[in-house]
């Protein structure tokens, strides 16, 4: 069973039909590419899946329970996890209370039980989660920056801390958008390694919209391409980089 | 740690210069100061709380005058003791702002002001409208005064203000308290990212609109509190004690103090209100000088008063993590 499964997903702006009828199938542990011209409607078909905007109609299922229309804080918890292109990080939080923030709905822990704890119960609190905390931030050797706010990390750090919190919240399938956009050679590999690590370790399902076609072709063992808000080709990357369709969406006919 | 010793000092020694202040002013002038600063830094925290998960209330006077209603309908009607209701006098209000804030907190920030100015004057209007519940424009006069006991001795708030500071101040330290509390925990982190990033938030499982609500019936809650010390304390309780013009000097208090802290909305109160003695010689032009204020304060103080060291401590800290940041990436790969 799929591990996410969109069917027929339709979505109509006033003069602009943004998504149409898109179906679409990723499976435990794979990576789907999501990929088009720019205005092809890929951020919309994410805000359409993490239960940013709805519908117009057809239907999302995850997990094999149709979820469509759910809200997004309901989608997270279920396992649904999407990250953004610019807004990566809480930019005021340290990096620590990133992550730490990350943690908070899976630490269990809600207002009364803050609010009641008792100074010896808050530090082992704190110090549980913290510890957590730094263990993820250490995946991607970011611990030595725990205490700085996240905001004067530059942009590869920041785009590595979007995928710790969202490993913080325990994905099962992982909305990728464009997590690589403005980054050089070396930051891709390591932001892509850790992406892998997280699908190998976890059997996270991924999906990734990205406009840097190697890493799309190198990573991405299926791929989904779209333009005008429709689906006009799929399969492997060497399938979708021959398709005369997919040639021509971007480079334009002859 | 060190550091956190001295911070704990601070307050304390307020604290005991606070709680001696009685002893030597009697007079019922400062006595009567200290006591409404004590119910409006009250309502001023629950405006800064509300202000960290990105909503600007002006109605906080309302909420506050709920509780004071509540307490003199309960008092004068149901001849209910004190201390029944007085929690009551909390629960009331925060149940309103509960079912405010259910349609309320779904918009977006700016909405959600105009939606409380509404609700100042609509409420405003209940007071004077239903005569039946609320006793129109006239109120609600005398109200009778609490009838507590501390060991055996019957406290005299009929005969002098000092009982009614203490109760104010005993108040306005559990507030100080819950929001210090709060706001220092990790639950005062997350609604800080109620406030800025909400769709990164909302990715972590978090349900944004339960914690505006939470924070919302929170703040009303104190205040209805604070409006059950105020309504016998003033002995009438009338709809004219609680404007929308109260509800922006409140808002005003707390932008000029620094909205990234509590102690900014306490700073900011206690601001305001030195402020507003001074300028009761000059009542045709305070809404000028506020306005000359709230310009400077924006233009050259956006982290307020209180955010003026906290601005300068960011900014020596951010020059030396770059420093780092350099250094690492020049010898290693991270």
């Amino acid at each position: 069973m799929p591990i996410l499964k969109i069917e027929k997903l339709t979505k109509k702006f006033v003069g602009l039909n943004a998504v149409t009828d898109l179906d679409l199938e990723v499976n435990q542990g794979q990576i789907l590419g999501l990929i088009g011209p720019n205005g092809a409607g890929k951020t919309t078909t994410f805000n359409l899946i993490s239960g940013a905007l709805s519908p117009t109609s057809g239907r999302v299922i995850f997990k094999g329970k149709d979820v469509t229309g759910f809200k997004t804080h309901v989608l997270a918890r279920m396992g649904l996890v999407r990250t953004f292109q610019l807004a990566t990080v809480f930019q005021d939080l340290t990096v620590l209370d990133n992550i730490q923030v990350a943690l908070h709905y899976r630490s269990g822990e809600g207002f009364w039980r803050i609010l009641l704890a008792t100074p010896a119960m808050a530090r082992k609190q704190n110090a549980r989660v913290r510890e957590n905390a730094m263990k993820l931030l250490d995946l991607a050797n970011l611990g030595q920056f725990a205490h700085h706010r996240a905001g004067i990390l530059p942009s590869g750090h920041q785009k590595l801390m979007s995928i710790i919190i969202a490993l913080a919240v325990e994905p099962e399938l992982l909305l990728l958008d464009e997590p690589v956009s403005g980054l050089n050679s070396e930051e891709i590999d390591i932001l892509m390694s850790l992406v892998k690590t997280v699908r190998n370790e976890r059997g996270t399902g991924i999906i990734m919209v990205e406009h840097n076609m190697k890493v799309v072709m190198d990573t991405c063992e299926q791929i989904v391409v779209i333009n005008f808000g429709q689906k006009i080709a799929e399969g492997t990357p060497e399938q979708v980089s021959s398709d005369k369709k997919v040639i021509e969406a971007y480079l334009g006919s002859e | 740690m060190k550091s956190q010793k001295w911070q704990l000092f601070i307050p304390f020694i307020i604290l005991l210069l606070l709680i001696l202040v009685p002893v030597f002013w009697h007079s019922p002038r400062y006595l009567s100061l200290f006591n409404l600063l004590f119910l409006n830094i009250i309502l001023a925290l629950g405006v800064f709380s509300l202000w960290s998960v990105g909503m600007i209330n002006a109605a906080q006077p309302v909420f506050f005058g709920l509780g004071a209603y509540t307490v003199a309908i309960l008092l004068v009607r149901v001849h209910m003791p004190y201390w029944l209701a007085f929690p009551i006098a909390g629960i009331i209000p925060a149940a309103i702002a509960g079912a405010f804030g259910f349609v309320a907190l779904k918009m977006k920030g700016a909405y959600f002001l105009f939606l409380t100015i509404a609700l100042c004057e609509l409420i405003g209007w209940i007071w004077v409208a239903w005569k039946g519940l609320f006793r129109g424009s006239v109120g609600f006069y005398p109200i009778p005064q609490p009838e507590i006991k501390i060991f055996g001795l019957k406290v005299l708030f009929s005969q002098s203000l000092v009982p009614y500071y203490y109760l104010a101040l005993i108040l306005a330290v559990i507030t100080c308290l819950f929001y210090f509390k709060i706001h220092q925990s990790r639950i005062g982190r997350v609604w800080e990212s109620v406030g800025k990033h909400e769709d990164l938030l909302a990715n972590t499982g978090v349900s944004v609109f339960a914690q505006k609500e939470i924070c919302f019936v929170a703040s009303c809650f104190f205040a209805g509190l604070a409006g059950a010390v105020y309504a016998p304390y003033m002995t009438i309780v009338s709809p004219t004690q609680f404007t929308l013009w109260q509800g922006i000097w409140i808002v005003l208090g707390v932008l000029v103090g620094g909205i990234f802290s509590p102690i900014g909305a306490i700073v900011g109160t206690v601001f305001m209100a030195v402020l507003g003695v001074f300028l009761t010689r000059f009542s045709n032009t305070q809404p000028l000088i506020l306005g000359v204020i709230l310009v400077f304060v924006l233009l050259f103080m956006p982290s307020g008063l209180f955010g003026v060291p906290g601005r300068v401590i960011n900014k020596i800290r951010d020059m030396a993590p770059n420093h780092n940041i350099e250094k690492e990436e020049s010898g290693k790969r991270f």
